[in-house]
């Protein structure tokens, strides 16, 4: 293709995903105006590094790049943000017990319940979730990425990515049922294996 | 199978990652337990909420335009120009300056337009649309001409509307053809450009009479750009690279419709 260098390949290659890489971020960031100059910086930072991806999957390695760029604008805030995980791979004790809440046995209205969370219910479990748990549920739910492209992207194996996600839905569909079930003080019933 | 192994395992099979063999496993545990198969209806629910609820940050006019700034830094004007372009070596210029003015004024109204209600339905549409002309070896082209006084008679004639077929030819944008579609239970113009190798499809028909400005998003590798003038609504959708996708919008949007040739009436909005 005539006039196709490292920039017009670039922006056919990489411009295709700016919506998803500036929403990620956003979601990262729990919606800071920062996602604008973050994803900028990181989308540069990718242009610059163009030479070494040798085709394979695009988004993933832009997204891989927006993330850690996320990360690095979180690292030098003063510390807000929550972690789910120590780097051992432990819960924090308090999510592990909102784990436990949530546990077993869902009755079935629980999945009415989540239908019927609205926008901002659902808006708002998310941005409480610890950021590895959000950022996993926009990567899996939002851009339908496969197990293996999160694992590319967020650097954990692939066993990890299914038990964080696994973690990280459990965690937000007990915060949407709590908060519809609040008033009745509905209590789940343990269910035995 | 028990439980607490059904438990770890429900959401792999939720999301199709888990294995042949551990599916089948699951789904005997869940034909006869009495309280996973809620659990996986729950895990079910909360994915497609989050779909259909969460808000989705398309990234900004700003943001698009500081980037092929900077990425322009880099390598100058020697990028992507079209043919017709080189052979008026100062058009790039100005109109890299009227593309400053366009996009400067579009984001100065609003940018934060939350969509309508139907727009995702729209969108879903729109994508199917133009992804069904893709595989179809003629690319569902109905009147295949290169004419915008062509293509606009075969239109109008077909609509209950003005179509408003624009001649971007000077930026590289190539008309190829029409076509009439059926979006949102309604009969709207498809007109379809070329940009080198790659297909747009502008999806037009009458709006509610709002001005909007130009909105991106992204839909499985697909731009897709919504805007309304007030007369009419406007989708695109393409797999050009976003920077030209998004050149394309503005410039249609600041063309002037080619004007009626007299052949068949239409209601003009």
């Amino acid at each position: 293709m005539p006039g196709d260098s490292k920039r017009a390949r670039f922006e056919r290659e990489m411009l295709p995903h700016l919506d998803a890489a500036y929403n990620l971020a956003r979601w990262i960031l729990r919606g800071s105006e920062d996602a604008q100059d973050v994803t900028q910086e990181a989308i540069l930072r990718a242009f610059k590094y163009f030479d070494g991806f040798h085709g394979g999957n695009a988004k993933a390695w832009l997204l891989s790049i927006v993330r850690n760029g996320c990360y690095s604008w979180i690292k030098s805030r003063p510390k807000t943000e929550s972690m789910s995980e120590d780097d051992e791979g432990r819960l924090n004790p308090e999510h592990e017990r909102a784990l436990e809440a949530a546990g077993h046995g869902m009755p079935s209205p629980e999945a009415r319940a989540i239908e019927k969370a609205d926008r901002k219910l659902l808006q708002e479990g998310l941005l409480e979730l610890p950021t590895d748990y959000r950022e996993i549920l926009i990567l899996r739910e939002i851009e339908e990425l496969s197990y293996k492209e999160i694992s590319e992207i967020a650097k954990i194996p692939i066993g990890t990515v299914m038990s964080r996600l696994s973690r990280a839905r459990a965690l937000l569909q007990q915060k949407l049922v709590s908060r519809r079930t609040d008033q009745d003080g509905t209590t789940r019933a343990g269910v035995a294996r | 199978m028990n439980c607490v192994d059904a438990r770890t395992l429900i959401d792999a099979y939720a999301d199709g990652e888990l294995g042949v063999e551990r599916s089948l496993e699951l789904e005997k545990h869940l034909e006869t337990c009495p309280s996973c198969p809620a659990e996986l209806e729950s895990r079910r629910a909360l994915g497609s909420a989050l779909r259909e609820k969460l808000d989705y940050h398309t990234a900004p006019l700003a943001l698009h335009r500081a980037i092929r700034d900077e990425l322009g830094r880099d390598e100058g004007a020697v990028l992507r120009t079209p043919a017709s372009q080189r052979q008026r070596p100062h058009a790039w210029l100005r109109m890299a300056a009227s593309v400053v003015l366009v996009a400067g004024l579009s984001s100065a109204l609003t940018y934060y337009y939350a969509g309508p209600g139907g727009a995702d339905a729209t969108s879903d549409e729109i994508f199917a649309s133009h992804v069904r002309a893709m595989q179809s070896d003629n690319r569902l082209i109905d009147v295949v001409s290169t004419d915008e006084h062509t293509v606009k008679p075969w239109l109008d004639a077909r609509l209950d509307f003005g179509v408003p077929v624009k001649d971007v030819t000077a930026y590289g944008f190539a008309l190829v053809g029409g076509r009439i579609d059926y979006i949102g239970g309604r009969t709207v113009a498809a007109l379809v450009y070329h940009y080198q190798k790659h297909v747009i499809t502008l999806f037009i028909w009458p709006s509610d009479g709002r001005v909007r400005p130009i909105r991106t998003s992204v839909r499985r590798g697909e731009n897709i750009a919504e805007w309304s003038d007030g007369s009419m609504t406007y989708w695109a959708i393409s797999d050009v690279a976003s920077g030209v996708f998004l050149e394309f919008s503005e410039r249609f949007q600041a063309a002037e419709p080619v004007p009626e040739t007299g052949a068949p009436p239409t209601k003009k909005p």
